[in-house]
């Protein structure tokens, strides 16, 4: 259980560092919407799913 | 043309009052079915639906700085403040993270403000109220920001029919008068017939620039990637003599943003409200929907801006400008949305400050009041914070956009004693206190100054200072031996 949510917790730190570093150094020579746009719409759209499957496991009883 | 458009000030004046008149009926419904008592009034008897708190929620994080501000930064800044605006949405999981425990709490101790849960983790008064007084004094200026730019809007709007200070307080007077009225069912009602409107015009903004102005989203992608190909990356095009996205810019935008969700009293106080766990998860679930698809529209509405009005001297001029290059019944229409995004705002800090200064400051030092007094006091504050509201508006000082500005810079060092409060036994009241105060003070400090040390800038400073001296103080010094409020830290929530 302990293992579980350490890993959750690590996912979800490199899905912060990835939206700092990643539109800093792979995109920024890439001047399309597809690029650092594109890159951070669909990281967010990780994390938002993320966000649910968490959500999923509250019960009333919690 | 610069400076927005002129629409009638009769046309304008129609639709700010039909704005009012629905917002205030709602209110009154929402008193209708208020009971009696603090918690009934501040948290609505933690009774509300996820629908409703969700659009509360959404309306309340969401204010008027997106359509004006965030589409002036993607409008000069391109992308980055995409990045920005997205970063401080996964925050969110901090809110997953203790949204629950705020609401185990709230529900099993009764608290109604977040200093007062703060305060009763760490068995300390003082920080209860500390926790109630930095929240005062930096959203008190937040909010008349917010005042502000309804009434330039206005202004602009009604080509001056309307003047600035007679908008100023007639806003402030009205959207006072309906918090005071209808209390958190009221605020919660109305903010969600306002979220409503911000989304839907948003949007439907959108689809005209798109498609009618710019000519499909086909061609806003080639357009952008050929005449603005510098707005598509970070760190953006150059302003001064740097860019407008510089990484160490970037770092300090976002991480005082990160922490909203738990940092921001008015904010966490909607984890109060929720009747049920899954009235709870709805309202996080909305929040994200509504959060993620407004971001979008708002930056691809500043991207449009660009190809549209390209030569703009201010930024902030992007959203009125471009409401000129739409028929007036969508600009009217928006121009209502943008109103309904600064007034949901002010009226959940204005509900939420009364409620600190009631129950955080009032009660603390007048233990012994009934709820009736408690609830007299708290109404009178709202009237008193509305005076303050109208009158730092009618002459903006620049002390006061300042603090506005950098309130969640502030508000940022409640982080360490938030986590300390849920995950640390081992932590005080001394650690929560001291690192607090020592938080804001560097963060003022540095920002007063205007020193950023290895460029780094003062709300980064001011949070690791803070966060280092809760630490070394956590570990120092002893706990209390027992908490003197209920629900003292490692109570188990």
């Amino acid at each position: 259980m302990a293992l579980k949510k350490t890993v959750k917790i690590v996912c979800f730190l490199v899905i912060i560092l990835l939206a700092y570093i990643i539109p800093y150094t792979v995109l920024s020579s890439l001047p399309k919407l597809w690029g650092a746009y594109l890159f951070w719409v669909v990281l967010t759209l990780i994390a938002v799913a993320f966000m649910c499957s968490e959500l999923s496991g509250w019960r009333e009883e919690s | 043309m610069e400076g927005g458009i002129l629409i009638s000030g009769f046309w304008v004046a129609l639709s700010v009052a039909i704005f009012f008149i629905v917002s205030f009926m709602l209110a009154h419904l929402g008193r209708i079915h208020t009971g009696k008592g603090l918690s009934e009034y501040y948290v609505a008897g933690r009774n509300v639906g996820g629908f409703i708190s969700a659009l509360t929620y959404s309306a309340t994080t969401y204010s008027a700085f997106m359509m004006v501000g965030l589409v002036g930064f993607t409008y000069a800044g391109g992308v980055g403040a995409l990045g920005f605006e997205l970063i401080y949405f996964m925050g969110v999981m901090l809110a997953i993270l203790f949204g629950i425990r705020f609401y185990m709490a709230g529900r099993k101790k009764e608290y109604i403000t977040p200093a007062q849960l703060l305060g009763a983790k760490y068995g300390s008064r003082f920080l209860q109220a500390l926790v109630a007084l930095i929240c005062l004094v930096f959203l008190i200026p937040y909010m008349s920001v917010q005042l502000i730019g309804s009434a330039y809007l206005l202004e602009t709007l009604s080509g001056g029919q309307i003047p600035y200070g007679l908008a100023v307080v007639t806003v402030g007077i009205i959207v006072a008068f309906y918090t005071f009225w209808g209390g958190m069912r009221g605020v919660a009602w109305t903010d969600a017939i306002q979220a409503l409107i911000m989304i839907v015009a948003a949007l439907t903004l959108l689809v005209y620039v798109v498609q009618v102005l710019v000519g499909g989203f086909n061609v806003l992608v080639l357009r952008l990637e050929t005449e603005h190909p510098e707005l598509l990356t970070v760190p953006g095009p150059p302003r001064g003599a740097g860019r407008w996205f510089s990484f160490s810019h970037f770092l300090g935008l976002t991480i005082p943003w990160f922490f909203f969700s738990i940092t921001n009293p008015q904010v966490v106080q909607r984890f109060f409200i929720p009747k049920s766990i899954g009235s709870l998860k709805n309202m996080i679930r909305g929040f994200l929907v509504f959060g993620f698809t407004y971001t979008i529209i708002v930056t691809l509405l500043g991207l449009a801006s660009k190809l549209l009005i390209p030569n703009l001297s201010k930024p902030d001029l992007a959203m009125p400008t471009l409401l000129g290059l739409v028929p007036a019944p969508l600009a009217l229409i928006v121009m209502v949305s943008i109103l309904a995004a600064a007034v949901s705002t002010s009226d959940s800090i204005l509900l939420t400050l009364s409620s600190m200064a009631t129950i955080d400051i009032y009660k603390n030092l007048k233990p012994k009041a009934s709820e009736k007094e408690s609830l007299k006091f708290g109404k009178i504050v709202i009237g008193i914070i509305m005076v303050l509201l109208v009158l730092f508006s009618l002459k903006p000082l620049g002390l006061i956009v300042e603090l506005s500005v950098t309130s969640s810079a502030y508000l940022l060092q409640f982080v360490p004693a938030t986590f300390g409060a849920f995950f640390w036994k081992k932590t005080n009241a001394k650690a929560a206190t001291t690192s607090i105060i020592l938080g804001c003070l560097v963060t003022g400090v540095l920002y007063f100054t205007n020193i950023k040390p290895l460029g780094l800038w003062p709300a980064i400073w001011g949070i690791l200072i803070n966060t280092l001296t809760f630490i070394i103080l956590s570990l120092v010094v002893k706990p209390y031996p027992k908490p003197k409020i209920e629900g003292g830290a490692g109570d188990g929530i």
